[in-house]
């Protein structure tokens, strides 16, 4: 009986090979994930200690702003994917809370220039989100900039105002929990974020003339008063 | 045949302050105060030790903080010491970096805010300490190469760097809306890495000394009565 000569299929043959390239490839997948970071805000944040606003508000977040996900590669190394969207939304509804007399979420914003059904609406946003890193900025901090725009209209459905809010954060960067670092200063950015809100809201000209005092704002404009 | 007991060796644990002892680096520390107004503290009032804003381009780091509260809440001289975060988040704005009072004479103000006064007396808060300032590298030199081979390895060389603390915390009477006035620690610390084959690191813990000696000096402050 003849043998067929005997052949090694090219599969065996590689496979130290294969399992060699397959070892690289996950060593090199974990460093890159090593070097991602992907973070979650606590969504946590205390009420403040402000005089409660005779005002019966409605709140609509935006999808933009309730899924808020901000991605960017720092240095091109490290890819930085932060979800603060959740953590809006408890900010936003820690300030309210607090700062007036009775809110309601809205699932849907009102139609525009109809009545609201509300002392006020709002609707906050975020117009831009920043950081800087230890190695982009020099110095041992990790940096947050938050721009928010918080639209204030009118039980008619009349823009108020569009109130621009910036915000800041900066925390001590840790060598071994970069993304510990980074939350901390999102935190505090959004913290600063509340505090402007909660302190400066009956302080904002035209929402003091036209919600808080829409009697004055009516006899001003009666009598043609800027 | 009965066991023989043969004097035992000291466990590598107890070894190991010591060696850390013998094998730290040089730390020199300066402390002083300054004070304005009589200071004292009963059983039930507690102290918050919170750092000055970074909106001033201050940079204290947490670790500092923690320190000092570690070590005001520690022994049997030590304070109660109330924790920063709840502090701050029980008077939730007020606190913040942007918001916090920058004078004692904005204290009036700000206790006259709905529910601040009321927060700072449930949580007893009598002092309010400040603390401003940060530990940094002031220089560094010298080198150090390795290698190894099939017969072994090794280091050759020295190197040094030199750390600086300089902190000040200046001491609010919530109680009496006074500046009761401020205590200030400095330390200069330098570490080196000599290596003759085995690296052997002497590193100077000057955050740490700085901490310890304002640590000490604020109760002090704060508990003794009438100009120090």
């Amino acid at each position: 009986m003849t043998l067929p000569p005997r052949t090694e299929s090219p599969q065996s043959s590689s496979r130290p090979g294969q399992a060699c390239r397959v070892a690289l490839l996950l060593a090199a997948a974990a460093m890159t994930a090593a070097c991602d970071q992907a973070l979650t805000i606590p969504d946590q944040f205390p009420a403040p200690l402000v005089e409660t606003l005779p005002l019966r508000v409605g709140v609509h977040y935006p999808d933009a702003y309730r899924d808020y996900t901000y991605t960017e590669a720092a240095g091109g190394d490290t890819e930085w994917s932060i979800r603060a969207g959740e953590a809006n939304v408890a900010m936003f509804d820690s300030v309210c809370q607090r700062l007036f007399r009775e809110t309601v979420r809205l699932d849907a914003p009102p139609a525009p220039g109809t009545a609201t059904g509300y002392d006020a609406y709002l609707e906050p946003s975020i117009e831009a989100f920043e950081f800087a890193t230890p190695g982009q900025s020099g110095t041992n901090q990790y940096s947050v900039w938050i721009r928010y725009r918080l639209k204030v209209y009118d039980r008619d459905g009349t823009l108020v105002t569009t109130w621009p809010v910036s915000a800041y954060g900066q925390s001590a960067s840790s060598t071994l929990q970069p993304a510990r670092s980074m939350q901390e200063a999102t935190v505090l950015a959004m913290r600063d974020a509340a505090a402007t809100i909660s302190t400066g809201f009956p302080k904002q000209k035209a929402i003091r003339r036209q919600l808080l005092e829409p009697g004055t704002a009516k006899e001003a404009d009666r009598n043609g008063s800027p | 045949m009965a066991a023989r007991n043969l004097p035992s060796l000291p466990s590598p644990w107890l070894l190991a302050p010591l060696l850390g002892g013998l094998l730290a680096g040089c730390v020199n520390t300066r402390v002083e105060q300054t004070k304005n107004a009589i200071t004292g503290i009963e059983a039930h009032e507690s102290v918050a030790v919170l750092a000055t804003s970074y909106h001033k381009g201050n940079a204290t780091e947490v670790s500092f903080l923690d320190c000092v509260t570690e070590e005001l809440d520690d022994g049997r001289d030590g304070l109660r010491v109330v924790g920063r975060r709840q502090f701050v988040d029980s008077l939730f704005p007020w606190f913040e970096p942007r918001t916090m009072p920058q004078k004692v004479e904005s204290l009036p103000e700000m206790l006259s805010k709905p529910g601040v006064a009321e927060a700072i007396s449930a949580a007893g808060v009598r002092y309010v300490v400040w603390v401003d300032g940060k530990t940094e590298r002031t220089s560094e030199g010298g080198g150090l190469s390795c290698a190894a081979s099939t017969v072994g390895g090794g280091c050759f060389g020295l190197l040094w760097w030199e750390n600086d603390g300089s902190y000040e915390a200046s001491v609010w009477d919530l109680r009496n809306g006074v500046h009761s006035g401020a205590v200030s620690s400095d330390a200069h610390g330098t570490s080196m890495v000599p290596a003759i084959v085995i690296p052997v690191p002497l590193i100077a813990r000057t955050q740490t000394a700085a901490c310890k000696n304002l640590a000490n000096e604020l109760k002090a402050f704060i508990k003794n009565e009438g100009p120090a």
